[in-house]
C-alpha cells in the first residue's frame, strides 16, 4: 500500500517533466561553465614533454608532462598533498595552505607519491590519425599548452601549440 | 503466457476449474501481461535498434570530432536529447506503448555520450567512474519511471561498477596499484549491491532496481568467493592495506545495520546473514585465519607444504567457502527462495568436488583413480540430490 501511494505520488507529468530537464540542465550548466573557463582567464603557454597516446572508448587522448619550469629542490615532496605551483614571480610548488601572498600566478593541483605535481591539465584529446605526425614534434620539444587560468588557480586548456601555431594548423599542412 | 494456457487446459481437462474459471484466468492474464502478444521481442529489437543508433552516433562523433566545430557538436547532442525528452515526455500517457521505455533507453545512453563528448571537447580529464557517477546522478529521476527492466538493469550496471571503482579509489587516494586493489574491489562489490538491493526494498519505490541490484549481488558475491577462494587456496594475496578495504567495511556496516532493522526477517535470518557478512569479511583478511601456508599442490597426490591439515590455507579456504554458502542456503531455504537454494546447493556440491581433486586430483592419471573420480563425483551428486530436499525442510521449520 505504501508503496503505491509513493509511486503514484511520484509518478506524474510534472515529476517527469523535472526528470528529463535535470540532466539537460546539468549537462548544459557543465558545458557552459567549461567554455567559460576556457575563455574568461589569463593566457599561459607552458612547454610539455614526455608524449604518450593512448586509446580510449570514445575518441583518443595524448597524455603529456608539463615543463613548469621548476628547479629540482622547489618542487614537490613524495606525498599525496594539496598543492599549488606557483607560476610567478618564482616558479615553485606550495603546500595549497602554505602558499605565500606574493605569488600572483599560481595553479591549483596535487603532489603525488611519485613527487609530481598533478593537474587537470595532463590530458589532451586528438584523433587517432594525427596521432604519429603530432607525437615526432612533441618528442623534438616543439610542444606547447596553451592554458586558461583565473585568479583562484583554476586552469583550463585552451590549445596544443605545435611550434606556437595551433596543432590544427599543422595537420592541414 | 503459453505456459499459463497449456497449464489451464490441464487443470481443465482434470476437472480442477471448470470453463468459467478458465475463461476468467484466461482473460485475467491476458490483462496483466501488457503487450504480450509477442512484446518481448519487439521490445528487445527496438532497445537493441536504439542501442546501435547511439553507438553510431557515437561513433561519427569520435571519428570526425576534429573537424566538426565545438559549438556544432554540442548542438547537435543537446537537439537529440531535446527531442528525445519530447518524445518521452508525449508517450508517457500511452501505458503499453514499448517506446516509452525505448526512448528512456535512448535518453540515457545519449547523456552518457554527451558527458563524454563535453570532456573530449575542453579536454576534462577526469577519471571515468566519475564521468559514470555523475550520469547515474542525473539520469536516476528519469529511470526511476522505466516500465521495463532494461534502463533499471543498464543503470545499477554502470552505477555498482563505477561507485566501487570510486570508493576504492577515493579511499586509497587513487587506482595507481590496480591489481593489488582488485581484492578490495571484488570484496566491496556485493556488500554494496546487497546494501543498494536492501534500500531499495526498504523505501519500496523501485521495483526493477531491486532486481537489477540483486542479481548484481549474486554473480559479484559468487565472483568474489571463487575468486578469494582461488587465492586463498593457492596461499596468495598476502598483501593488505586497510585503506582499501574501507569502503567495503563500511558497506558491510550498513547492510548489517539495514538487516537488523529488517521488520520481515526473524532472528534466524538476521543471524544467518550477519554470520555470512562476518565470514566473508574475515576471508578477505589476511592475517586471522590464513597465514599464506599450504598443502597441496593443484593437482598432487601428495602433501608438500609443511603445514597440517587443519591449518593449511587451501584447505580452510574451502571449508570457509562451503561454510559459507551453507549459511546462506540455509537463508534462502528458510526464506522460501528455491531456485535461489538450489543453487547455492549445487555450488557446494560443486566446491566438495574441486575440493577432492585438489587434495586427490594426481590419483585421476591412474585408470583406477578415474574410476574412483568418477565414483566420487556421482557420490557427491547422489548425496547432493537427496540431502537437498532434507536441508530445504530442515532450513524451512528452523523457525516453528
Amino acid at each position: 500500500m505504501r508503496r503505491h501511494l509513493l509511486k503514484r505520488g511520484l509518478h506524474n507529468r510534472w515529476t517527469l517533466l523535472l526528470a528529463l530537464i535535470l540532466p539537460l540542465g546539468v549537462l548544459a550548466a557543465q558545458a557552459w561553465f567549461a567554455q567559460q573557463q576556457r575563455e574568461h582567464g589569463t593566457a599561459v603557454k607552458l612547454p610539455i614533454d614526455q608524449f604518450d597516446a593512448r586509446h580510449l572508448l570514445v575518441g583518443h587522448y595524448l597524455t603529456y608532462k608539463i615543463d613548469y619550469g621548476i628547479s629540482d629542490d622547489a618542487d614537490c615532496p613524495a606525498s599525496d598533498i594539496e598543492a599549488a605551483v606557483c607560476l610567478s614571480p618564482n616558479a615553485r610548488v606550495f603546500p595549497w595552505d602554505e602558499r605565500p601572498a606574493s605569488c600572483s600566478q599560481y595553479i591549483r593541483g596535487n603532489c603525488n607519491s611519485e613527487g609530481d605535481f598533478i593537474t587537470q591539465l595532463e590530458r589532451f584529446y586528438i584523433p587517432e590519425q594525427y596521432v604519429q605526425r603530432l607525437q615526432q614534434r612533441v618528442e623534438n620539444q616543439q610542444g606547447s599548452l596553451l592554458i586558461s587560468l583565473d585568479g583562484a588557480g583554476n586552469a583550463a586548456i585552451r590549445d596544443l601549440l605545435i611550434d606556437d601555431q595551433p596543432w590544427k594548423a599543422l595537420v592541414k599542412q | 503466457m503459453a505456459g499459463i494456457e497449456k497449464k489451464l487446459s490441464a487443470w481443465l481437462e482434470q476437472g480442477l476449474i471448470s470453463n468459467t474459471q478458465y475463461d476468467a484466468i484466461s482473460q485475467y492474464e491476458k490483462a496483466a501481461v501488457p503487450g504480450n502478444n509477442g512484446g518481448w521481442w519487439l521490445y528487445s529489437l527496438l532497445i537493441l535498434g536504439t542501442s546501435i543508433i547511439g553507438l553510431g552516433i557515437i561513433s561519427l562523433i569520435a571519428a570526425n570530432w576534429a573537424l566538426i566545430p565545438d559549438m556544432l557538436k554540442l548542438a547537435c547532442a543537446f537537439t537529440v536529447l531535446g527531442l528525445l525528452a519530447v518524445g518521452i515526455f508525449m508517450h508517457y500517457p500511452r501505458v503499453n506503448s514499448h517506446w516509452f521505455d525505448v526512448l528512456i533507453s535512448g535518453f540515457i545512453v545519449l547523456c552518457l555520450a554527451t558527458i563524454g563528448l563535453i570532456g573530449q571537447i575542453y579536454h576534462l580529464s577526469a577519471a571515468w567512474y566519475q564521468a559514470l557517477l555523475l550520469w547515474a546522478a542525473i539520469s536516476l529521476p528519469l529511470v526511476l519511471f522505466a516500465r521495463k527492466l532494461f534502463a533499471p538493469f543498464f543503470w545499477t550496471t554502470l552505477f555498482l561498477y563505477a561507485f566501487a571503482w570510486a570508493g576504492v579509489s577515493f579511499a586509497a587516494s587513487g587506482m595507481s596499484e590496480t591489481y593489488r586493489q582488485l581484492p578490495a574491489l571484488f570484496m566491496f562489490m556485493p556488500l554494496l549491491a546487497a546494501s543498494c538491493y536492501s534500500f531499495v526494498r526498504f523505501i519500496g519505490v523501485a521495483n526493477n532496481f531491486s532486481s537489477s541490484f540483486f542479481f548484481w549481488f549474486q554473480v559479484s558475491g559468487l565472483i568474489a568467493l571463487v575468486v578469494i577462494d582461488i587465492m586463498r587456496s593457492g596461499g596468495e594475496m598476502r598483501e593488505y592495506e586497510l585503506a582499501w578495504y574501507i569502503p567495503g567495511y563500511m558497506a558491510a556496516a550498513v547492510l548489517t545495520l539495514i538487516i537488523l532493522t529488517r521488520p520481515d526477517y526473524r532472528l534466524l535470518n538476521k543471524s544467518l546473514l550477519i554470520a555470512v557478512i562476518l565470514l566473508f569479511l574475515l576471508y578477505y583478511h589476511p592475517y586471522i585465519l590464513f597465514d599464506g601456508n599450504t598443502r597441496y599442490h593443484y593437482i598432487g597426490t601428495e602433501a608438500v607444504g609443511s603445514s597440517s591439515f587443519w591449518t593449511a590455507d587451501d584447505i580452510r579456504a574451502p571449508i570457509l567457502t562451503i561454510f559459507i554458502l551453507f549459511l546462506y542456503a540455509t537463508h534462502a531455504g528458510n526464506s522460501g527462495h528455491h531456485r535461489t537454494f538450489n543453487l547455492i546447493t549445487f555450488l557446494i556440491g560443486l566446491r566438495f568436488v574441486i575440493l577432492y581433486f585438489q587434495a586427490m586430483g594426481g590419483l585421476a592419471a591412474t585408470g583406477v583413480g578415474l574410476i574412483m573420480s568418477g565414483l566420487m563425483i556421482i557420490g557427491i551428486a547422489w548425496f547432493w540430490y537427496k540431502s537437498r530436499g532434507r536441508l530445504r525442510r530442515w532450513s524451512e521449520e528452523l523457525h516453528e
